[in-house]
């Protein structure tokens, strides 16, 4: 069953809330040091993986400006070339996890769906720095970019399964509406 | 003209305000002025008549610290058995951490009662703000279960909004989405707009100020222009 299109009180309530969700796992993430500077977990997509299965298209996308917003507000980007990245990178991973996990019968899991959209973001990323910033040597990058996006993308599928298949609070908003991986 | 304006729009102002001063404190590259910022803020939420609890924030600031220890970078101040604490990762430890805190007691300070935006959008922007508020301040500091922490947490949020729902009194609370949303004054007490604005005020001088004054400084000493 496909989540509701017509938006009531409580689905405004769960936007809001999923939106601060990401505000809030981004200001965690802030605070974790990075071995490598461009190595990030993505936490902030977490919640944007979790509520594919809830949210209509249309929240959605509120809820991915709620996140590109806040994550410019708390690391200071918001009127840099680097906020620029990260919002190519957060739409462009959104619209592709929303497409992989509309495809029939659930053929991907979470972990398969959080690869789709972390590798989305990382070749919009890597197209904004090819355009903007480092022209052609942006190629030489790109495999590092890819195999650290791989890899936090695998780890936050995980977290996302595991967080969905035993949380109450999920098995609640989910219901019959939502789909379960 | 101007005045009634103002004087109903006090709140959003202050609002305003404190995401500019946000942006301020992020710049803010003197870890001794990021440091005296976050206390500031801290007691200045508490005049204000926020909510403040020192514990939690300490305990923050600490990890964060630690955490960052374990990145060496630049000169070896001192080691503590095997491990060298260096200047360069103690400093990012430090800034990371007062951010962190300072960036919330700005927040708690910036949306107070008679917040409202119009339309559906500012509804959302609204509870979205209550909701990181509520984050922030019920974020269980225990060891364990990460995940089911975190579902416990979003459970006792989802319970409390239902609980507003209902009519029960709570603390931020957004209205219909088609006439914006508006933060109810707690209780009987109505906070006045000069409040708000002298409040609005104090935020981006403590904000702005030691940035501006940093910059003219360094151009005062001919190292700029």
């Amino acid at each position: 069953m496909k989540p509701k299109s017509t938006p009531s009180a409580t689905d405004r309530e769960l936007v809001a809330l999923l939106g601060a969700c990401c505000i809030f796992l981004a200001l965690i993430e802030h605070m974790i040091p990075k071995p490598l500077p461009f190595l990030r977990l993505g936490l902030a997509n977490l919640p944007i993986l979790i509520a594919l299965g809830v949210l209509n298209p249309r929240q959605l996308s509120a809820v991915v400006l709620l996140k590109i917003l806040g994550q410019g507000l708390i690391n200071g980007t918001l009127f840099s070339y680097v906020f620029l990245f990260s919002a190519a990178g957060s739409l462009s991973s959104a619209v592709v996890m929303f497409a992989v996990s509309r495809l029939p019968d659930r053929v991907v899991s979470f972990v398969g769906i959080s690869i789709s959209g972390g590798l989305a973001s990382t070749v919009a990323q890597l197209g904004l720095a090819f355009l903007l910033v480092f022209g052609r040597s942006a190629l030489y990058i790109a495999p590092v970019f890819l195999a650290v996006s791989l890899l936090t993308s695998i780890a936050l599928g995980l977290i996302a399964s595991s967080f969905c298949s035993r949380s109450r609070w999920y098995s609640r908003i989910a219901g019959a509406e939502g789909r379960r991986w | 003209m101007v005045k009634p304006f103002i004087r109903d729009h006090s709140a959003q102002v202050l609002l305003l305000c404190g995401m500019l001063t946000m942006i301020a404190v992020s710049l803010q590259s003197t870890v001794v002025v990021r440091c005296a910022q976050m206390v500031f803020f801290l007691i200045f939420a508490g005049l204000m008549g926020r909510r403040v609890r020192l514990l939690p924030p300490a305990v923050m600031l600490l990890s964060v610290v630690v955490a960052n220890l374990f990145s060496p970078n630049g000169r070896v101040l001192f080691s503590v058995w095997r491990l060298d604490i260096t200047y360069g990762a103690l400093r990012l430890g430090l800034m990371k951490g007062t951010l962190f805190i300072g960036l919330i007691y700005i927040s708690r300070v910036s949306v107070g009662p008679g917040l409202k935006f119009p339309g559906r959008f500012g509804a959302l922007l609204l509870k979205t703000f209550a909701y990181f508020e509520q984050l922030t301040e019920k974020w269980p500091l225990t060891h364990g279960d990460v995940l089911g922490r975190i579902d416990e947490l979003l459970l006792t949020i989802s319970r409390s909004d239902a609980g507003s729902a209902r009519g029960e009194p709570r603390g931020p609370e957004a209205a219909d989405g088609r006439r914006g949303g508006v933060i109810a004054a707690g209780g009987t007490e109505i906070q006045p707009y000069r409040r708000n604005l002298l409040a609005a005020a104090v935020l981006l001088t403590a904000g702005w100020g030691p940035y501006i004054a940093s910059w003219t400084l360094i151009a005062a000493d001919g190292r700029i222009g």
